[in-house]
């Protein structure tokens, strides 16, 4: 009767998350097309309802302190979602971005849909903005071209003659896309002298993955050295290749003598007024005087190429798939696109960018990374991560519809100024199910290094464990939710969140975005740990956002 | 003058080191999509919306399953959302990226403008992917040509054009017939286009570089239409055996035959039989695939699945017979849908009659699904054949001795190739000899299929033959590229279509179906006039448009 014993992979089951909303993606239309996309997404969780259910296991223990690392990864047990919203803040500085106020924020996102949400690893938090930004509502752009393979950086100069590929000795299988390795056919020969005599052809590429062998397509070379030039010439002599150019020297005079003729415009115009389509008009006035020049002059191809009809008899004697090329092999060859798997080469390795991001309406970068392939360091980094509280699940009970279950949800607070938080359940969700918050406004510490150095549990800073809340330890606090979900499929409440902390006074009345305690280095290293000096001033900052929480699937009453 | 104009060629011709001159030319299609640099012989990449092989090898294979992200590589954008919408239920489906019918309400009831919505969204991850991840270039430097198709949904051509505005913020776009573009891959401007794509058959006659509009002819027969009949041949025809236990027969699950795997099937096992059989008019399906059966002489070829709900693997045999025959669904026509032969023949029909000739000795067969092997040789006997047979065209039968591809050799060619190909003849001659069957095997269309073509190496014969002048550049481009080719050359003369600047991006796009609404803003157009102009590649179009948009527009309602 109840699948709760299903076997697992069986049905589809959502997985619990906490996503933050970023209201770029279309904040006003979205919430008409939202609810319904999210009713007929309910249909469907309830048709697999039966098979959900098991989802939830008490073990839903999101640890914080892992995603509060700078890396995104996503966690293996539950991706945590949630969804930056409009945020919007009221400090001094930057009233002239005209934050949008808590209560448009409120009526925009109060939606349980989760289109345009995210995990909060993915998002950035624009300062000048003071709002949530997601990859759709910011920049690229291309910060250094590197080979992902040998890391060297490519200078722009090179890119694009090289067309975009290592021009080192990188080269991927043509069969697998591995890395090649250059090989020596002599075993003896580990290394390459250059005064050295060697063998013609001594050297091949080989693959150590699928054992594929440069010399089976009978490609061999003289020198381990400077292999990229050679296929990339052999490329470029390709008959394709020679039959553009000519084709292109034939067009181009073809539009070079249009260019200059006048009349046929108005011939044109004319055929139009006598009412027929022109191009009929024109075509059957075929003693016109502007048909010779008009149309292209006898071209004579530079190259011929005979279709391989020895394809069409191998393919009708093969026995299995893997005779063929398959569609990934054959699009990377592009000027063939053969079925042989005899006749694919090897390829060199397409080169890598390093990106910067903007936010799109203040300009202003959000992330930028250090120009060298090999560092990893950012010169600015404004992920949402480093600046907004990291909402993770603590512990889940199952949900089981028309019954009340408690949920533990932990705010990290990833700043070092002690922040408030203040949660609001949304009503706005489809179904709309029953939310109780235990409390719903209270403080989390400021993050200190030290915190990530001590193990086990710490209390409160004394003077403040008064707050009527599950749990505080180091720079999280963890408060209870009572949920009760209304019908069975999968539980979402929209949740929205004010976070307000004291952040320090810019100097300078435009308001530079780099506050110095958001401009944070990869890593640790720039959270810097020193205490503010005390002629700081500080100001009153408030961001408010939406989260969407998923909490898996809930179960039909046992009685039902 | 004081250079010559060669030089002056020479010099404009020059390629940029950091070059913005090259534009970046986009076939978007709805199954793969194909970019790269103008002035290049090829598209730098084609990608695929199907699953990525590695999900499909898993799929095929025996690997466990991870449903999250599966088919595309999860970029940043990559949402919840599109992701659902995309694929279904099924998270081994794909989904192509855009219906011609998608102004229509579909079966999941998705309202046009959630779907609008689910396209931009796709498009802009795809965009966003084109530029960053495979072109590598600045998106705000390049001005975009964009190869169209002439039926596309006009919805599709104006999400295009907003993403590529809004989010990738390029200069301007230019959207070109690919019909046009590709027939200048020949090096002439008259002929009759076939694009044999995914979602339909469109015939477009074009003459001296003009599109003529009223002529056009579509049929569903396509890619999508011989993938829904090789699927039903698979479930009929196919019985799943299991390794363990081979006697032990299944039907293949409905889940298994998804878009991917077809295109697999499809794209690695199929191709067009050398061998027409005439179908008698009251012959059953069942009877025809006997006969099919019966003169078959392809290989059955297994594909190894796992079949899930079994837990166990299986072996799909596909016997030689659908290879061959599967595509025979293109050629068979009934009222709804028009073989390809009626529809070209069709188009020639209709065309003025002094045009009849040259259009049908100029065919030029493009498009994906003409990467079929032996699908353009095929076509060109069942056109013969229907020539010289069929009553319906009777009024055409003159002109089967006139009938050529133009990318096939010219008979004098043709006969010089197959004296070469004497010496290295190969068993194609048994294929046609070894029908002995009982049904009617047409001998004049069955004789040796263009064995005239057959030349094992291309650059053999060119030493051969020196000085040779060639009438047809062969298969010197793949079908499939074609279109691209045409825009990566017009791109390389500084021409293309109207443009569209940003600046005067409304929301709208020109479409020769909507001159009024083009004409309206035709101050876009006098500013480009001057680059545009001198192309003579749109004038018929273009120049009509400032003076004479209404009348023309009712012309070709008229001829519709």
């Amino acid at each position: 009767m109840l699948a709760i014993d299903a076997p697992p992979g069986q049905g589809k089951t959502h997985q619990p998350f906490v996503h933050y909303r970023c209201l770029c993606s279309s904040p006003g239309s979205s919430a008409t097309a939202s609810t319904k996309s999210s009713s007929s997404s309910i249909h469907d969780h309830e048709a697999d309802s039966t098979a959900a259910g098991t989802s939830s296991a008490a073990d839903m223990n999101i640890d914080n302190t892992a995603a509060s690392s700078s890396s995104p990864a996503p966690s293996s047990a539950g991706a945590l979602i949630v969804r930056a919203s409009p945020t919007s803040h009221e400090s001094l500085f930057s009233e002239h971005h005209n934050p949008r106020s808590t209560e448009e924020i409120f009526a925009s996102g109060n939606s349980s849909d989760e289109h345009g949400s995210m995990s909060l690893s993915r998002l950035y938090f624009c300062d000048s903005c003071g709002e949530i930004r997601c990859p759709k509502c910011t920049q690229d752009e291309i910060v250094c071209y590197y080979c992902p393979n040998c890391l060297f950086d490519v200078p722009t100069a090179s890119v694009k003659s090289e067309k975009h590929k290592c021009s080192r000795n990188c080269f991927e299988c043509p069969i697998c896309q591995n890395t090649l390795s250059v090989v020596s056919d002599d075993p003896d020969v580990s290394l390459y002298t250059p005064g050295m005599t060697t063998a013609a052809g001594q050297y091949h590429l080989s693959c150590n993955m699928c054992q594929w062998n440069s010399n089976e397509i009978g490609m061999t070379f003289d020198k381990p050295t400077g292999l990229a030039v050679q296929l990339q010439k052999a490329e470029d002599g390709l008959p394709d290749v020679k039959e553009f150019g000519r084709l292109k020297d034939h067009l181009e005079k073809y539009f070079r003598v249009h260019g200059l003729k006048q009349g046929l415009p108005s011939s044109l115009l004319s055929s139009i007024q006598s009412g027929t389509l022109q191009s009929l008009r024109y075509v059957s006035s075929t003693n016109h005087k502007a048909q010779q020049s008009d149309d292209i002059a006898h071209y004579t191809p530079a190259v011929q190429v005979v279709e391989d009809t020895e394809n069409l008899e191998k393919l009708m004697s093969i026995t299995s798939l893997d005779e063929t090329t398959s569609m990934k092999q054959r699009l990377l060859q592009l000027q063939n696109q053969t079925y042989s798997t005899q006749r694919l080469q090897p390829q060199r390795i397409h080169l890598r960018i390093k990106k910067s991001r903007r936010c799109r309406s203040c300009r202003h970068i959000l992330v930028n990374p250090e120009q060298k392939a090999q560092a990893t360091r950012f010169k600015i980094n404004l992920v949402a991560l480093n600046q907004l509280p990291n909402i993770t699940i603590a512990h889940i009970q199952p949900m089981i519809v028309q019954t009340v279950s408690t949920v533990i949800l932990r705010f990290t607070n990833p700043r070092q100024e002690e922040a408030h938080v203040s949660l609001e359940a949304g009503d706005g969700a489809n179904p709309n199910h029953g939310v109780r918050i235990l409390s719903e406004n209270f403080t989390i510490a400021p993050f200190n290094e030290v915190w990530e150095y001590e193990v086990g549990t710490l209390t409160a800073p004394p003077g403040q464990a008064q707050e009527d809340v599950y749990d505080k330890t180091a720079n999280s606090t963890s408060i209870m939710l009572y949920i009760t979900p209304v019908a069975p499929g999968e539980v979402k409440i929209p949740l929205f969140v004010t976070f307000s902390f004291k952040a320090r006074k810019l100097q300078t009345e435009t308001g530079s975005p780099k506050l110095p305690s958001q401009l944070v280095l990869s890593g640790a290293a720039g959270r810097d740990s020193m205490p503010p000096a005390p002629e700081v001033e500080y100001v009153d900052k408030k961001v408010s956002f939406w989260t969407v929480i998923g909490f898996g699937d809930a179960v039909p009453t046992l009685s039902s | 003058m004081a250079l010559p104009l060669s030089k002056i060629r020479d010099l404009s011709f020059k390629t940029s080191i950091y070059g913005i001159e090259e534009r970046i030319v986009l076939d978007i299609g709805s199954c793969y999509l194909k970019c790269g640099f103008s002035g290049e012989a090829r598209p730098r990449h084609f990608l695929s919306m199907f699953l990525s092989e590695e999900a499909l090898d898993d799929y095929l294979g025996l690997n466990a399953i991870s449903e999250q992200h599966v088919g595309h590589e999860c970029g940043e954008s990559c949402n919840l959302r599109s992701n659902q919408n995309c694929r279904g239920i099924n998270p081994y489906e794909y989904a192509e990226l855009y219906q011609l019918d998608m102004m229509r309400k579909n079966s999941s009831g998705q309202t046009e403008q959630e779907r609008l919505q689910i396209l931009e969204e796709r498009l802009a991850d795809y965009l966003n992917d084109v530029y960053f991840k495979y072109l590598l270039t600045d998106p705000k430097q390049r001005k975009v040509i964009i190869c169209e198709s002439p039926l596309a949904p006009i919805a599709l051509k104006e999400s295009i054009a907003k993403v590529l505005f809004e989010k990738l913020q390029v200069p301007s776009v230019s959207f070109t017939p690919n019909h046009l573009l590709a027939l200048l891959t020949t090096g002439t401007a008259t002929g009759l286009v076939i694009d044999c794509g995914h979602l339909e058959t469109t015939v477009l006659p074009i003459y001296s570089s003009r599109p003529l509009m009223p002529f056009i002819r579509t049929t569903p027969r396509a890619g999508k239409f011989l993938s829904t009949h090789l699927k039903q041949l698979l479930k009929e025809k196919c019985p799943i055996s299991l390794v363990d236990n081979p006697t032990d027969l299944r039907i293949i699950p409905e889940g298994m035959l998804t878009s991917a795997f077809l295109e697999t099937i499809k794209t690695r096992l199929l191709f067009a039989s050398p061998l027409i059989i005439n179908a008698r008019d009251n012959i059953g399906e069942d009877e025809m695939n006997n006969n099919y059966r019966d003169v078959s002489t392809s290989t059955e070829v297994n594909v190894e699945v796992w079949l899930h709900e079994e837990q166990a693997r299986g072996k799909l045999a596909i016997p030689g017979w659908i290879r061959e025959r599967a595509s025979e669904c293109l050629f068979n026509g009934d009222e709804d849908a028009e073989s390809l032969t009626d529809v070209i023949l069709e188009t020639v029909s209709k065309v003025p009659s002094d045009l009849r000739r040259p259009m049908i000795s100029s065919l030029l067969l493009i498009g994906g699904t003409a990467q079929l092997p032996n699908l353009q040789n095929r076509l060109l006997q069942e056109i013969r054949r229907s020539l010289q047979t069929n009553k319906r065209w009777k009024a055409l039968s003159g002109l089967a001795d006139a009938v050529r591809f133009l990318d096939d050799f010219t008979p004098a060619e043709a006969s010089l190739a197959a004296a070469a190909a004497a010496a290295t003849s190969t068993s194609a001659a048994g294929l046609g000899a070894s029908s002995s069957s009982p049904m009617d095997v047409d001998p004049e269309t069955s004789a040796p299929p263009r064995t005239t073509t057959r030349d094992k190496d291309p650059r053999k014969k060119k030493k051969d033959q020196p000085k040779k002048v060639y009438q047809s550049s062969g298969k010197v481009f793949m079908p499939n590229c074609r279109g691209w080719i045409g825009g990566s050359l017009v791109g390389s003369l500084k021409s293309s279509g109207p443009e569209l600047l940003r600046e005067n991006f409304t929301g709208t796009v020109p479409d020769w179906s909507t001159f009024t609404v083009v004409s309206a803003s035709s101050g876009l157009y006098s500013s480009q006039s001057t680059s545009s102009s001198s192309t003579g590649l749109h004038q018929q179009q273009q120049q009509p448009l400032h003076s004479e948009g209404t009348l023309a527009a009712s012309a070709l309602s008229i001829s519709y």
